[in-house]
């Protein structure tokens, strides 16, 4: 090294500001290295460009087991559970007005799941339940058609679609009107993840 | 690699990278997140045992995942203190470690860093502080050995003008920040 940069470099340990930093205790490295080692059930992960290999793989696989999830009980012929729920009664409207959707509003609900309509067979309709969001919520729940006379007049529910998703809350075994449930709509999703996390 | 074996790299490593991190991170952190930084550059040091090269290659290896986890921790900070961002910037914390004014002018120094390009600064602070060569400085900031010479020569240059810059004539009170003249 030049006498010119060692000059330069005593001047910068001038200002290091670990310069009277006092060493470690001689026994805190061999306390903390027994901590590691002792603690640590897993002693090696994965090289980082093998965990970012892992994370599409990670992905997929959870994709496939959401969707086996659903599959599987209804491939291997197993039952899946149904729960009925009701239609609130005069339409949810005892205040005559409904109050902003908020994820307040939707965090005291008891249930919310992502469902989509499998059949609308006469006044009763199913659906598939394939996200739950709070509560217990079946594989499968059968609600009544909504009226279409008095969805126009008395409440916010329209009448369910086969095929299509909705985002659906419910209460005392009641789907809860008022915007609280409805047609899978990115606004309302937004507001679902808001209260309840995605 | 045996179990035994493991933990005795392991002992090897820690023995020989712990003073050098500790104090990376005492020059670049408050020392409750050196604390916690410096365990957790431990403990990555042992899950990833067979990546960490072998001799004094370890050292700024290590610097690396310290420097990376301190980003970590200090992006988590800043998330967690945006509100009272404006205060912490009007009223710095005091850095832990004093500096001592013997040997020179610390405070001119340290002035002079300031006013350097944050690369160039910190490129210094790694040569001089951390006592890393160009092969290590190279490893710290992903670039081939000859670019950090490069870069560190040039960085010398531009710290030896702005000390001249600060410097006071001879038999002179010391001059202002910014400025090349002594006024008082």
């Amino acid at each position: 090294m030049h006498d010119d940069d060692r000059s330069l470099r005593d001047q910068l340990r001038g200002a290091d500001p670990a310069r009277d930093l006092a060493p470690l205790p001689p026994t805190w490295l061999d306390h903390r290295m027994e901590q590691i080692m002792t603690d640590t059930t897993t002693p090696s992960v994965p090289a980082r460009s093998a965990r970012r290999t892992w994370i599409p793989i990670a992905g997929v696989a959870a994709a496939l087991a959401i969707g086996a999830a659903i599959a599987v009980p209804l491939a291997i012929g197993g039952t899946p559970t149904v729960e009925p729920l009701a239609l609130p009664e005069g339409g949810g409207l005892a205040s005559g007005s409904c109050l902003t959707v908020d994820a307040a509003g939707l965090l005291a609900q008891e249930q919310a799941f992502a469902a989509r309509v499998l059949t609308v067979e006469g006044d009763i309709v199913t659906f598939e339940v394939t996200e739950r969001f709070a509560g217990d919520v079946a594989d499968r729940i059968t609600v009544p058609q909504v009226d279409e006379l008095t969805t126009s007049t008395d409440f916010s529910l329209e009448p369910f679609a086969a095929g299509d998703s909705y985002l659906v809350t419910a209460t005392d075994g009641t789907i809860s009107a008022c915007g609280l449930s409805g047609p899978d709509t990115p606004e309302l999703r937004a507001l679902f993840v808001e209260a309840f996390g995605g | 690699m045996t179990d035994a074996v493991r933990e005795q790299r392991f002992r090897t490593i820690a023995e020989l990278v712990v003073e050098p991190v500790r104090r990376y991170l005492a020059r670049r952190t408050d020392a409750a997140t050196a604390d916690e930084v410096l365990n957790e550059t431990l403990l990555v040091c042992w899950r990833r045992l067979d990546e960490v090269p072998a001799g004094d290659e370890a050292v700024p290896w290590a610097i690396v995942v310290a420097r990376n986890l301190l980003a970590n921790a200090q992006r988590a900070e800043r998330r967690r203190t945006r509100l009272v961002g404006k205060i912490i910037a009007l009223d710095p914390p005091e850095s832990v470690v004093e500096y001592t004014l013997d040997g020179g002018d610390p405070i001119a120094v340290r002035d002079a860093l300031t006013r350097l390009r944050r690369d160039d600064a910190e490129l210094l602070r790694l040569w001089a502080w951390d006592g890393l060569e160009s092969p290590q400085l190279a490893t710290v900031l992903g670039i081939s050995a000859n670019a950090a010479a490069i870069r560190l020569h040039r960085a010398k240059a531009r710290l030896k003008t702005e000390l001249m810059k600060s410097a006071p004539p001879a038999g002179h009170v010391e001059a202002e920040e910014g400025s090349t003249d002594a006024r008082r």
